[in-house]
């Protein structure tokens, strides 16, 4: 800012300011070396969700080692929580952290890092009869609400129910559809709108403890979505709308007990839990003290250095800030503060705007010359994740490595060059949408550069992160290229096809515009197998049917690192949601 | 002094009201559709529809602008995304549906870092500013005077930016002689409160200190030759006296004015400190919004920023009068 | 100096222009100071030249093409940020840009926007500041309460705010955005707060000389409004203009700096030095070097400013120089 005009006698400051640099330089930096230590594993083993049997569904969850009662445990995320209602819960770590408080039919056993998908209030993950028309589902005994009162089968239908009401967008669409055989929730909602409308007649509730869902349509994927947050039991008595969305009813091992939003969240042991109800989750900590805004450099900072509380904290929102990168690599103390791990099925594409780059050899030049490398080294390098070939990610059911496009990771110029000069109508400029931030600013340079290389003018569009969506996808939607993430909401290959690039979807779910009527039509075919394994299998061949057209360049399987204070104990990432799982947390101290 | 009191507060509430209406047009008009926003990207367009009607965003401008004030003084009831009644207490700055909490509510919540990280730089605003200045004036052209000056002269053309992450690398990270800047509330752990806070307090305090240090130097100056503190000593009051009776009180008005302007500033939010030490105060929040699209919060923030100003230069002005009889006549 | 001088003496009233020339050529300070700023100016014009020769140019990511350079991380190989005999200050992280080429291109960034902006807030401030002053009675009390109402508003907030909305309101989407239209935006911000002190200062200044002699004079010999404006106000009100021009321009810069730090202001991939902060924040405990190139930049060229600014308002009013 301008001085303010006023009457000073001017002195030599430049020696001070030479001191001031002198100093600044003489911190001097160390340079990184060329160490070629890659802390991403390179080929990790397929890592997909078994079914669990019936015993496996029976509690208490398997003991960790060393896992001791008591103490709190905190949690400093840079976020709080926008929606707290199972039903408008749709996002990996909200997921995660809810089952602290949160219970439903189905959910994920995780021993030694391997997911199991077991029966979490129902007794199994639920026959089906009727060629997959039909699901049945029984209740645990003695599974109760944090005052006692007993859950009932009627709560399970109501809370889904509820995902069919006005407000109730947020979440995911599944229950609307399936249970009205509607290719989406707008059509769905239109032949049932919610409690409003009285009572759902696809879901019986014959007894207390029974719930029977009967599908138009044969449904493999019951027991995936049996787990999600959707699927949570609401009492109506406590559905008290805004209220019930701050603080919810815990089945869980811990009630809420206070809830400010984006500042604190404080649970404490819910008596009424018992633990040889529940296969899935743990009670070791007395309280979880969850605190909301800090910023994840200075927390991961004080988590690293046990200043404060930081300890006994971990942080769940927040990955290890590139800031801090180098540091946990040199030191081995910090280092091993570090969880990493796959973050869950989610895998990085370049998406390309299909009814826009519609000649397939322009897309095919895009994968050869895409900078892998180079982009992933803006991001922070190896730590982001591995390299992606495949439209799905190796977490998913069935899955198959495989590369149509083979090119360097620094991608392949010439051979893109060479595509380029099939194409119909030669092509000199793109545009690339991005969320603005600046590590997209400078990947979105990495891309010019590479795009600049094929002779292709790429044009950069920063779009601000909160109209991103609509921009991208509603209306005009007047960009060819983005990078986004694609996550199936469980690991089967069931969600992303059919969900994706179906030609019939709408620019929300198959963004890209992607148009091919045989896959259409193979897709129509799998969407009538009720045999979940069978299912899997056509669709990881469809596929490398989909990829032949180029439609997106697959990017990186990404990983997630995260920091846990020294006296936390059964830190992991959640195979599933991509985050350190609460549930499983004890303090190694107390 | 009545009457200026009258008039001053009259002026600000004047300054205050077209502040709203400038903010609230401005931020309204702008591209981005609350409505799409808040309905999340989901929503199709009926819904949006659904939204902004139940936002009141399909009312005129002029209309939303009147609900807005009234809300201000009254407090209101705003409709959430799916129709429900929020309760919005005076003063009402509206609901952000980003952060899901009214705006007041949000702004309360991120005050208290604020107030803490404002209270500490004005008080070290204050000590090192005026300090040094009177050092200076007291012992003009000496060496003293000429390295202060340099000090002050870095002081004024440093940026936050630079000296608050050098020095965090400096004494923080490299050394451990400052424990890692954040903030724990005061009631919980004084301790903790101050040691968190102390090295944004010195970083923010001694780059505002520069000018107020020149300032006050200055001040002293001219009022050490003015007639009336010569003719203190020339009646035999002792050098001391005669500075701290008369010089004070003559040099205090501009810097009383400085302050205000300083206070108010700081109190609106320190948005690049608060960034640099990663704290979570009003100027976080504000930049969070902007950032995110948050026109309330914008609005919201905007309006408090704009009210400290307001009021501090206005009770710097009322201050001043007090000390200096002659400005009332102005 | 001398052709400064001349430039000087061929225009306005010689006298006192002289007089401060001579009082600014014996301040050593003074001196240095314009010379730092006269660097800095040459820099930024001939910063093509100069990269030519340095043989780099700023938007080649000369990091990322060579394994030798920079790590998987993005960090520089290197210690001290990547200085080496071939990048005389490093590269930067991430992307592997040449930092010395990047620092005088985003200098002419700087300037450019900078004294733009005070060529057009001078513009601004003179003719609202010598008409409010003149004019006096209602214009003046509305031009008070505008000042009043510009003064309250946070202006870093709100600059924050509005170069986002600038920018999507006329910008089509299938194009990049000009970088005039970036640049254009950051100085119509600039402007429309920076003449309100200025203004203000040339207000009390008109109302003094309007009840002076000359004024008066003037006016009795039955001279018009625009007359009196033009020649007998507006050659009386050049030193305080200049005064504030000269510690308008390191205001500007670091306000301009602080946008691109918090995320608005100039978009990649043209040079800017608080993108470069920004950049160096987030890598400041393993490759601090980087930051520490445009954070003293910055820091050398206010000072300069400053000093001169200084050097310029003691030079012309030697009353204040203590």
């Amino acid at each position: 800012m301008p001085s303010k005009p006023s009457h000073r006698p001017r002195t030599v400051a430049v020696p001070a300011i030479a001191v001031v640099a002198a100093t600044l330089l003489c911190s001097c930096s160390a340079g990184a070396g060329k160490s070629g230590d890659d802390p991403a594993p390179k080929e990790t083993a397929p890592l997909t969700a078994a079914l669990g049997t019936a015993k496996d569904s029976t509690g208490p969850a398997p003991a960790i080692d060393g896992a001791r009662k008591g103490g709190t445990i905190h949690i400093a995320n840079p976020t709080g929580y926008a929606h707290l209602d199972p039903q408008k819960i749709y996002a990996g770590e909200t997921y995660n952290t809810s089952l602290l408080w949160g219970r439903q039919l189905t959910q994920y056993q995780v021993v030694d890092g391997k997911p199991t998908l077991v029966g979490d209030l129902a007794t199994d993950t639920g026959t089906s009869s009727d060629g997959g028309r039909t699901w049945t589902y029984r209740l645990k005994d003695g599974i109760a609400w944090e005052d006692g009162k007993p859950v009932t089968a009627q709560q399970v239908k109501y809370g889904i129910q509820r995902t069919f009401a006005p407000g109730f967008e947020l979440g995911p669409t599944y229950w609307p559809e399936w249970l009205t055989g509607s290719p989406d929730r707008t059509a769905a909602v239109k032949k049932y709108g919610g409690p409003k409308d009285g009572d759902l007649d696809a879901i019986e509730t014959p007894d207390d403890k029974t719930i029977v869902f009967h599908f138009p349509k044969p449904q493999a994927d019951v027991p995936y979505m049996a787990a999600q947050s959707s699927s949570s039991p609401v009492r109506e008595d406590k559905d008290t709308g805004t209220g019930y969305d701050i603080k919810p009813l815990a089945t869980g091992p811990y009630r809420i007990v206070e809830h400010r939003q984006n500042q604190r969240l404080t649970l404490e042991r819910n008596p009424h839990w018992k633990p040889e109800t529940d296969s899935i989750r743990h009670q070791y900590a007395d309280r979880f003290e969850f605190t909301f805004g800090k910023k994840a450099l200075n927390t991961s900072q004080e988590i690293l250095a046990g200043r404060g509380d930081g300890a006994s904290s971990v942080t769940t929102r927040a990955d290890l800030p590139p800031e801090l990168f180098r540091e946990t690599e040199r030191d081995p103390a910090k280092r091993k503060l570090v969880v990493s791990g796959r973050q869950g099925a989610y895998v990085n594409d370049l998406y390309i705007k299909n009814s826009r780059v519609t000649d397939p050899e322009v897309r095919k030049a895009i994968a050869y010359l895409f900078p892998r490398q180079q982009a992933r080294q803006v991001m922070g390098g190896p730590r982001a994740g591995e390299f992606a070939t495949t439209l799905s990610s190796p977490a998913v059911v069935g899955w198959k490595k495989y590369d149509l496009f083979p090119a360097p990771p620094t991608g392949d110029i010439a051979k893109a060059k060479e595509h380029l000069a099939k194409a119909e109508k030669p092509v000199t400029k793109l545009t690339y949408a991005y969320e603005s931030d600046p590590v997209q600013d400078r990947l979105a340079q990495v891309l010019v550069d590479a795009f600049g290389k094929a002779g292709i003018t790429l044009v950069t569009k920063p779009l601000d992160p909160a109209s991103f969506t609509h921009q991208v996808f509603r209306g005009p939607a007047p960009y060819d290229l983005w990078l986004s993430t694609n996550s199936v909401d469980w690991p089967t290959p069931s969600t992303l096809l059919p969900d994706g690039y179906h030609s019939k979807l709408d620019a929300l779910s198959n963004g890209i515009r992607y148009n091919n009527p045989a896959v259409d039509k193979e897709l129509e075919r799998i969407e009538k197998i009720g045999d979940a394994g069978q299912k899997a299998a056509a669709l990881i061949d469809l596929e490398q049917v989909v990829m032949k057209d180029a439609p997106v360049v697959p990017f990186l399987y990404p990983h997630v690192s995260q920091v846990r204070g020294e006296n936390i104990g059964g830190a992991f990432i959640h195979p599933i949601y991509g985050s350190i799982s609460a549930a499983w947390l004890y303090r190694a101290d107390s | 002094m009545l009457s200026y009191v009258l008039r001053r507060t009259l002026q600000a509430a004047a300054v205050l009201l077209a502040i709203t209406a400038a903010a609230f047009g401005l931020f309204y008009a702008a591209p981005s559709d609350p409505a799409l926003i808040a309905c999340g990207p989901k929503c199709d367009t009926a819904q949006v529809e659904a939204v902004r009607h139940s936002m009141g965003l399909d009312q005129p401008l002029v209309a939303q602008y009147v609900d807005y004030l009234g809300g201000l003084v009254t407090g209101r009831t705003i409709n959430d995304v799916d129709g429900t009644p929020i309760e919005c207490g005076a003063p009402c700055l509206g609901y952000s549906y980003t952060l899901h909490q009214p705006v007041t509510e949000a702004i309360a919540d991120h005050l208290p870092v604020t107030l803490s990280l404002a209270v500490g730089a004005l008080a070290v605003i204050v000590v090192l500013g005026v300090g040094t200045g009177l050092v200076s004036a007291l012992r003009r052209g000496s060496r003293t005077d000429r390295m202060l000056s340099a000090f002050t002269l870095i002081g004024a053309s440093v940026q936050i930016y630079f000296l608050g992450y050098a020095l965090q690398y400096l004494l923080v990270y490299s050394t451990d002689l400052f424990p890692l800047p954040g903030y724990v509330p005061l009631a919980d752990d004084p301790g903790g409160w101050a040691a968190g806070l102390l090295l944004p307090w010195l970083v923010l305090g001694f780059v505002n200190a520069a000018v107020f240090a020149r300032l006050s130097r200055a001040q002293l100056l001219e009022v050490m030759h003015e007639g009336y503190v010569r003719t203190a000593r020339g009646k035999g009051l002792s050098a001391r006296r005669a500075h701290l009776k008369y010089t004070a009180r003559g040099a205090a008005p501009p810097l009383a004015q400085l302050l205000g302007l300083e206070a108010g500033a700081l109190f609106g939010g320190a948005f690049i400190t608060e960034t640099v030490f990663g704290l979570g105060g009003v100027g976080k929040l504000a930049v969070d919004a902007v950032v995110g699209n948050d026109l309330p919060t914008v609005v919201g923030t905007v309006l408090l920023a704009a009210l400290c100003v307001v009021v501090f230069v206005a009770v710097a002005d009322l201050v001043v009068a007090w000390l200096d009889p002659r400005v009332r006549l102005a | 100096m001398a052709e400064v001088m001349a430039e000087v003496k061929s225009s306005g009233p010689a006298g006192p222009l002289v007089t401060a020339a001579r009082a600014l050529r014996r301040d050593r300070v003074g001196m240095a100071a314009l010379g730092v700023v006269l660097l800095c100016a040459v820099l930024a014009v001939c910063a093509p030249l100069i990269a030519a020769l340095y043989g780099k140019n700023p938007t080649e990511h000369y990091g990322q093409n060579d394994p030798d350079l920079l790590s998987p991380e993005g960090l520089p190989v290197r210690p001290n940020g990547g200085i080496s005999a071939d990048f005389w200050f490093g590269i930067e992280p991430g992307l592997g840009r040449d930092v010395l080429t990047q620092l005088l291109y985003g200098m002419r960034t700087s300037l450019l926007i900078a004294l733009a902006s005070v060529a057009v807030i001078a513009v601004i401030g003179i003719v609202l500041g010598v008409t409010a002053g003149y004019l006096s009675g209602i214009t003046d009390r509305v031009f008070g309460f505008i000042c009043n109402v510009l003064l309250a508003f946070p202006t870093l907030l709100l600059l924050l705010a509005l170069s986002p909305i600038i920018q999507t309101r006329f910008v089509s989407p299938g194009e990049n955005e000009p970088a005039w239209m970036q640049f254009a935006v950051l100085i119509a911000v600039f402007s429309a707060f920076g003449w309100v002190p200025l203004a203000m200062v040339l207000r009390t200044t008109v109302r003094s000389l309007r009840e002076r002699e000359f004024v008066e004079a003037a006016r009795a010999v039955g001279a018009g409004r625009r007359h009196i404006i033009f020649r007998e106000l507006l050659p009386n009100v050049w030193a305080p203009v200049l005064v504030h021009v000269t510690l308008a321009v390191p205001g500007i810069v670091t306000a301009e700096a602080a946008l691109s730090f918090l995320g608005v202001g100039i978009n990649e991939p043209i040079p800017d030095w608080g993108r470069m902060i920004s950049r160096g924040s987030e890598v400041f405990y393993d490759d601090p070097t980087y930051m520490v190139f445009p954070g003293v930049t910055i820091l050398v060229f206010v000072l300069a400013f400053n000093l001169l600014g200084d050097a310029v308002r003691d030079a012309i009013d030697p009353r204040t120089a203590r």
